[in-house]
Parts: C-alpha cells; sequence; structure tokens
C-alpha cells in the first residue's frame, strides 16, 4: 500500500512541470545574479599586471635630478613611466592607454586618476611615496616589526559561497513538491477514499514525506550537479557534504510537510513556510553572507540554515568545520519534532474529517 | 455611482472578512517591525567621516564591532587599527600611512587590551570583515617613540598571503625609522620631537591628486548609507506584505469568476469597468490602511529614524506598496489558480528584491543594468537615494515611476483577462 502511495505521489510531482523548472532553474539562476554581484566583493586580490603612467617633468621639480632611478625602479615594479611634454592631460590619458598621469612640477606633485584604474594610481601613488621618504634617506628595512600570523579561514569565492546557500535554501523550499499532492487529493477527496481504506496513519504520512523528500533529491540534485559544472563550484569534504545536505533534505520535507497539515488551507501554510524559510535564509546568510552580515551572532545560531551553510561553506576552504555538530544535533532535532507533530496532527486531520 | 459603493462596500466587506488579510497587513507589519528591531534599526550612530573627502585621511570608527567590507572602496587595503595610545605621534604614523596612497586606514580609539583579546578581535576581523592587516597600537607607545623604539610599541597582524601586506609593513618600517631618528636627534623631547618630524613632512615635495572624469553618480556618506541599508530592508520586507495583500484581492477575483458573480453582477446594469474599477479601488483603499498600520506601528515601536521625513518615508513605502499589490493582481489574473499564483508572486518578489539591491547594494555592469531597472524596487531605491541627499525632484520621480509601472501592469492585466474570458 505505502509502495503505491509513493508511487502515484511522486508521479504527481514529477508531472508538475512548474515545480520541477523552479527546483532546477531557480539554483542557477540565482546563483549566477549572486556570483557576479559579489564577484569583486569576495575575490581574493591576485595583483595588477603591468600598467603605463604618463608624465610631465618641470626642471625645476624636485624628481627632475633622479628621474632616470625613478624610471629604472619603476619599472622593475611593472610600471612604465612615459613622458608627454606638452598636451591636454585628459586628451592624452584618452589616447595612449595611461593608467595614471603624473605632473611634476616645482613645488608640488600631482596624480591624476581616473576612476576605472583607481588600483593603478594608488600603486603609482605609493611607488612616488617611496621616492620622496628616500630622498630623506629613512629605510628602516632592519627594524623589527612584531608581526603576528593570524590563522584565519580563508577566503571563499562568491560563485562557491552562493553555489552552497543556494543548494541549500532550495532545499528548504521543497515543501513546494507537495502542493501537487495536496491539491489533487483535495481535488479526488481522497481523504474520504482513505478513511474506509486500511492504510495505517504511518503509511499515510511517510506516503507524502518519502516522494518529497525523493523529489527534492532529484530536483535539487540535478540542479546541484549542473550549478557545480557551471559555476565550477568547489565542495569539500564529500562525505559529510552529502550527510547533510540528506539531513536537510528530511528535516525540510518534514517541517514543510507539517506545516502543509497544520493549516486547512494550502495557502497559508505556503505562505507559513515561505516566510519562515525566508526568515531563516535571512539570518543564516543566504542573501548576504554570513561572513559579513552584522545580524547577532546569537540571532544566527538560531537558524538551521546558518549552520549548514556555514560547516559545509567551511568544509569548501579547509575541509573541516567547528559547525558539523551543531549542523547534526539541530537537522537531527528539527527532524524528529517535526516528524512527531507531523504525524500527531495527521491522525488529528483523519479523524476530524471522519 | 450607488452601484460603485455597492461593489465597494461588499468588496470591503470580504477583505475585512478575510483572516488573511489582517495577517497580511497587521502580522507581517509587526513581524517586520520586530525584525528592524533585531537588525538594530533606529539606534543612532554618529560618524566623525560626514564630509565626502576622504581620501588619504585616517578613518575613524565610532563603533568596534561595525563592518568595513562595504565601507572600504576595495581598491586599497583595508588596515584597522586598535589604538589604545590615544597620543599625537600615533595620529603622526597613522596619518603617514594612510597617506601611502596604497592603504586606507580605520582607526578604533579603543582601552587598552590584553593580548588574548586583542588577537581575539583581529581574529574576527579577518574572518568577518575582510580586513588585510590590524595594527594594535599599544598604550605605551608614545614612550617607546620617544625612546626611539617606536616600533615596540606596536604590534601588526597579518592575514592573508598578499603581496601589499608586505608594502605595508616596509612602509611601517619606514615611518617608524623616520621617528626614531627624530627621536634619537632631539633626544626624547616630545614636543620637539613632533616638529621635527612635521618638517620633515614639509621639506618633502607636495603631493595632490587629482579625479579625473568624476561621474555623476551619487555619493552617500556612512550615516547615510546606513540609512539606505536600513529602507532596503523594510522595502523587503514590506513589499512582501504588500504582494501578499494584493493576492487575496486576486483570491477574491478568482472566486468570484468560479462562482459567476460578474455575470450575476453585470445583469444589475454593472460595466465591467465598474467591476473591475471598484476591485482597483479597494487595492488603493487596502495598501492605505497598510501603510496607515505601518507607519503608526513603526513610530511608536522602533523609533525609526530613516535620515528623511518620516511623511516621506511613508510616501515612499505607500507608492512601492501600491505597484506591488497590483502586480500581484496582475500575476493573479495571468495565473488563474491560487497556488500558482501564490509561487508565482514570491518568486517574482525574491529576483525583484535580488537584482534591485534590497539585501545589500548590487552594481551591475552591461545587460543586468537593464534588466535590474525592471524591479520596481530598484527607482525607489533611487528615489530614497535623492530624499536622502535632500535633492530635488524626488516626488516628481515618484509619481512618474509609479505611473509608469500601473500603467505597464494595468495593460498586462488587460489582455490577461481578455485571453482568460476567451478560453
Amino acid at each position: 500500500m505505502l509502495h503505491t502511495l509513493i508511487k502515484n505521489n511522486l508521479k504527481l510531482m514529477l508531472r508538475s512541470k512548474w515545480i520541477l523548472v523552479l527546483m532546477i532553474g531557480g539554483p542557477i539562476l540565482i546563483i549566477a545574479v549572486l556570483g557576479s554581484v559579489f564577484d569583486d566583493l569576495m575575490k581574493s586580490y591576485e595583483g595588477l599586471d603591468e600598467f603605463m603612467a604618463g608624465y610631465r617633468l618641470e626642471d625645476e621639480s624636485a624628481f627632475s635630478p633622479y628621474m632616470q632611478e625613478v624610471k629604472r625602479a619603476a619599472e622593475d615594479n611593472g610600471v612604465t613611466f612615459v613622458e608627454y611634454e606638452s598636451g591636454d592631460i585628459e586628451d592624452i590619458i584618452a589616447k595612449n592607454d595611461c593608467a595614471v598621469f603624473i605632473d611634476f612640477q616645482a613645488e608640488a606633485y600631482i596624480i591624476y586618476q581616473i576612476q576605472e584604474h583607481e588600483t593603478e594610481s594608488h600603486i603609482a601613488e605609493y611607488f612616488l611615496n617611496g621616492v620622496s621618504a628616500s630622498m630623506l634617506g629613512a629605510d628602516g628595512a632592519d627594524l623589527r616589526l612584531d608581526v603576528v600570523q593570524l590563522d584565519i579561514i580563508p577566503n571563499i569565492e562568491s560563485e562557491d559561497y552562493y553555489g552552497i546557500a543556494y543548494t541549500i535554501y532550495f532545499i528548504w523550499c521543497s515543501f513546494v513538491c507537495l502542493t501537487a499532492v495536496i491539491t489533487s487529493e483535495r481535488k479526488g477527496k481522497a481523504n474520504q477514499k482513505y478513511k474506509i481504506s486500511l492504510i495505517s496513519n504511518i503509511s499515510l504520512y511517510l506516503g507524502k514525506a518519502i516522494p518529497c523528500a525523493l523529489m527534492t533529491v532529484i530536483g535539487v540534485g540535478t540542479s546541484t550537479l549542473l550549478s557545480t559544472y557551471l559555476f565550477q563550484i568547489k565542495w569539500g569534504n564529500y562525505p559529510m557534504t552529502i550527510l547533510i545536505l540528506l539531513l536537510t533534505v528530511l528535516a525540510s520535507t518534514v517541517m514543510g510537510l507539517f506545516f502543509c497539515l497544520l493549516f486547512r488551507s494550502l495557502t497559508y501554510s505556503i505562505c507559513t513556510s515561505f516566510m519562515v524559510t525566508w526568515v531563516a535564509g535571512f539570518v543564516g546568510g543566504s542573501f548576504e553572507t554570513y561572513i559579513y552580515s552584522t545580524i547577532d551572532q546569537s540571532v544566527k545560531v538560531l537558524s538551521p540554515i546558518y549552520h549548514a551553510t556555514r560547516a559545509l561553506t567551511e568544509y569548501s576552504v579547509q575541509g573541516h568545520s567547528e559547525y558539523t555538530r551543531s549542523t547534526i544535533i539541530y537537522l537531527t532535532g528539527l527532524m524528529v519534532i517535526f516528524a512527531l507533530l507531523g504525524i500527531g496532527m495527521n491522525k488529528l486531520r483523519k479523524e476530524e474529517e471522519a | 455611482m450607488n452601484q460603485l459603493t455597492a461593489l465597494l462596500k461588499m468588496n470591503g466587506k470580504l477583505l475585512l472578512r478575510n483572516k488573511g488579510f489582517w495577517g497580511a497587513i497587521v502580522l507581517i507589519p509587526i513581524l517586520a517591525v520586530l525584525m528592524l528591531n533585531v537588525l538594530g534599526l533606529g539606534e543612532e550612530d554618529s560618524h566623525e567621516n560626514d564630509d565626502k573627502n576622504t581620501y588619504g585621511i585616517v578613518k575613524e570608527m565610532t563603533q568596534e564591532d561595525r563592518r568595513l567590507v562595504y565601507l572600504a572602496d576595495g581598491t586599497r587595503l583595508t588596515v584597522k587599527v586598535y589604538d589604545s595610545s590615544e597620543s599625537r605621534l600615533a595620529d603622526y604614523l597613522l596619518d603617514e600611512l594612510a597617506d601611502k596612497g596604497l592603504f586606507e586606514v580605520f582607526r578604533y580609539r579603543c582601552e587598552e587590551m590584553t593580548d588574548a583579546e586583542i588577537e581575539k578581535a583581529a581574529k574576527e576581523d579577518a574572518d568577518g570583515d575582510r580586513i588585510g592587516v590590524i595594527v594594535y597600537l599599544k598604550a605605551d607607545f608614545e614612550i617607546s617613540a620617544q625612546e626611539g623604539n617606536a616600533e615596540q610599541g606596536l604590534t601588526i597582524f597579518r592575514t592573508e598571503a598578499d603581496e601589499r601586506q608586505e608594502l605595508f609593513e616596509s612602509s611601517c618600517q619606514t615611518v617608524l625609522a623616520q621617528m626614531n631618528a627624530a627621536a634619537v636627534m632631539v633626544q626624547g623631547d616630545r614636543t620637539a620631537l613632533l616638529e621635527v618630524l612635521e618638517q620633515t613632512v614639509e621639506v618633502l615635495p607636495q603631493k595632490q591628486i587629482e579625479m579625473l572624469n568624476i561621474s555623476s553618480k551619487r555619493v552617500l556618506n556612512y550615516q547615510q548609507l546606513e540609512y539606505r541599508s536600513n529602507i532596503c530592508y523594510t522595502f523587503a520586507i514590506l513589499g512582501l506584505a504588500y504582494s501578499f495583500c494584493g493576492m487575496l484581492i486576486a483570491h477574491s477575483l478568482m472566486k468570484e469568476r468560479e462562482n459567476g458573480v460578474y455575470t450575476r453582477v453585470s445583469l444589475c446594469n454593472v460595466t465591467k469597468i465598474k467591476y473591475i474599477g471598484s476591485k482597483l479601488v479597494s487595492a488603493v483603499f487596502a495598501v492605505a490602511l497598510e501603510t496607515g498600520i505601518i507607519g503608526i506601528g513603526m513610530s511608536g515601536l522602533v523609533k525609526a529614524n530613516f535620515g528623511m521625513i518620516y511623511r516621506d518615508y511613508l510616501l515612499m513605502i505607500f507608492f512601492l506598496g501600491l505597484i506591488c499589490t497590483m502586480l500581484s493582481i496582475c500575476i493573479g489574473i495571468l495565473a488563474g489558480n491560487v497556488m500558482s499564483a501564490n509561487y508565482a508572486v514570491f518568486l517574482v518578489w525574491m529576483i525583484n528584491s535580488l537584482i534591485s539591491g534590497l539585501y545589500f547594494p548590487t552594481e551591475f555592469t552591461g545587460w543586468m543594468t537593464y534588466v535590474s531597472r525592471l524591479a520596481p524596487q530598484k527607482w525607489f531605491i533611487d528615489i530614497m537615494e535623492i530624499l536622502l541627499l535632500g535633492e530635488q525632484g524626488a516626488y516628481t520621480l515618484m509619481l512618474i515611476v509609479t505611473a509608469a509601472f500601473l500603467a505597464v501592469i494595468g495593460s498586462i492585466g488587460a489582455v490577461g483577462l481578455r485571453l482568460r474570458e476567451e478560453v
């Protein structure tokens, strides 16, 4: 009997095309958007390519006697100094592909920055500062500084982060699969038919929970494989990652199922589930990374999404995480509580309709 | 006219009787208010860096745990300084470092910290805030500097391997060596030491920075950025509330279609325009009611300060709410059944909030810029920035944007209705 229920319900879910589209397409779309938005913010500094700096030199400038040496030293640092004796500075920059322009005047030197090449101009500025400091003769290379190397969690790239975060977030949205089953049950007045059948309360419950979990694995699994291939997402510690993802699938399924049974109206169930998931995601780093988010740590730890996202992110960058235990305990706890509540609710609903 | 009033009365009753409606207009705003409290909206935060030109200047922080990741300009190495020395010599060192050009220096004035405390703080900064280098200036920095051992007065925390860290350390060495040399010269006299150091700086060729092709982008200061992000969060949460509100109206439309209400109503000579008009007017009422509840709730519970006149804020919320509500009604008409409509509304809301940059500032390049303009929230962020900066033209833009979106939504909805009828 259970077998038939699972088969039928799974068929119902697979037939509803937009659920599949949402579960497969949704994560990919969002990973693409967020990955590109946060690319700049999250990527590590990779150094600059060589660039060209235009300059103009007045004879009275303090730099004038050293210019040949300055040019040579700049060359060693990847900056080519090219002299333009006359002409409008904006024109020179536009025509000659200079990343920055320096006007060495008698008393001062002016660095002309261009917005697209800010980093280059900072490098040039730093370099010239060094030149003028060396005029003073101060070097200090032999000073012993008190330097402590911090043991930090390595940086994660934006696409890896959002790849992980949205796999988890969409698993939590898996309750949408249930709508296909419940709508059809209501339409066919299946509950009254179940009542006269010999099917047990537990089988009825599992008949919904198992296909929903299977459907989530199929949908989000396909999407994860695709996004991993498309965005080269790095996952670490495969056995633990898979374990946590599977636990998330189970916890989200039983929670979604509970909300579906709690309210008679499917609209309320769906709205509540969405709100709960959204708040948990908002707090747990599905939108703004948990790394940068200013939400208080004591609020963050309330969200199961926070624990799972953090654990998987840390697996990805360093292979292990202090959040493994809390994630497993939290998810298992949710699973047990909502499964019991759900089964109880299922019984209640069945008796009510009797 | 009587017919319209009767229809409005009927719609009003239907809405008010609906528990979901009360949920959307009362519960969600309350939840929003609670959430804003959690986010710390309404807490006053004063900043000393309110002038816009902070190039090459040490930036002062007033809260230790303030996130710098969004404030730092990203083209320089971020340096966070815990300064418990509070001395002129420390000021000199930091000014010099900030002036190097490659480092953006943020200073937090703190009490003396133990090694363990400072290491913990540094680790948190490095892990959670993308700070490149953390420097701790000890309380006895000044004494060390006067004795000619300035390097003993500070600790540097290195984070990720990045070539600029070496440059930072070598810059530190240079400045500290200058300080030490000067200290030896003046034999530890503090005032004389500062004078000598300042004179050395004056001898050097002066540096000027000129920014070319400054674009017409609006520049907000730290405080305004804070307001901006808080208002964006409220846009996100309230946008959802308004969308659900629109869903309920769309729901009643669908139910009525099922029950043949329109056919019956039309027997009493009610034109279609009046029927739809009554729905739209009740939507406007619902939006106004919801805005009112939000307005009272927020002013009472959050003590919200949005950096603009509260009335302007509510006006923005009202118009944005109107667009969201109408959009949901339109989606409801197109989708035809409650479930699909719910998902579609939620999805549209999620994507809109995301691409318009409600959760974090998004700056797209290329075609995504145009795509993000399709989200009404994006336009309202522009309006909000205008209001924050006290510039002209916010109200006009608000009206134009609302009218434009409503026109588009209205025509799509009308086409949708026609199509549905033909089916």
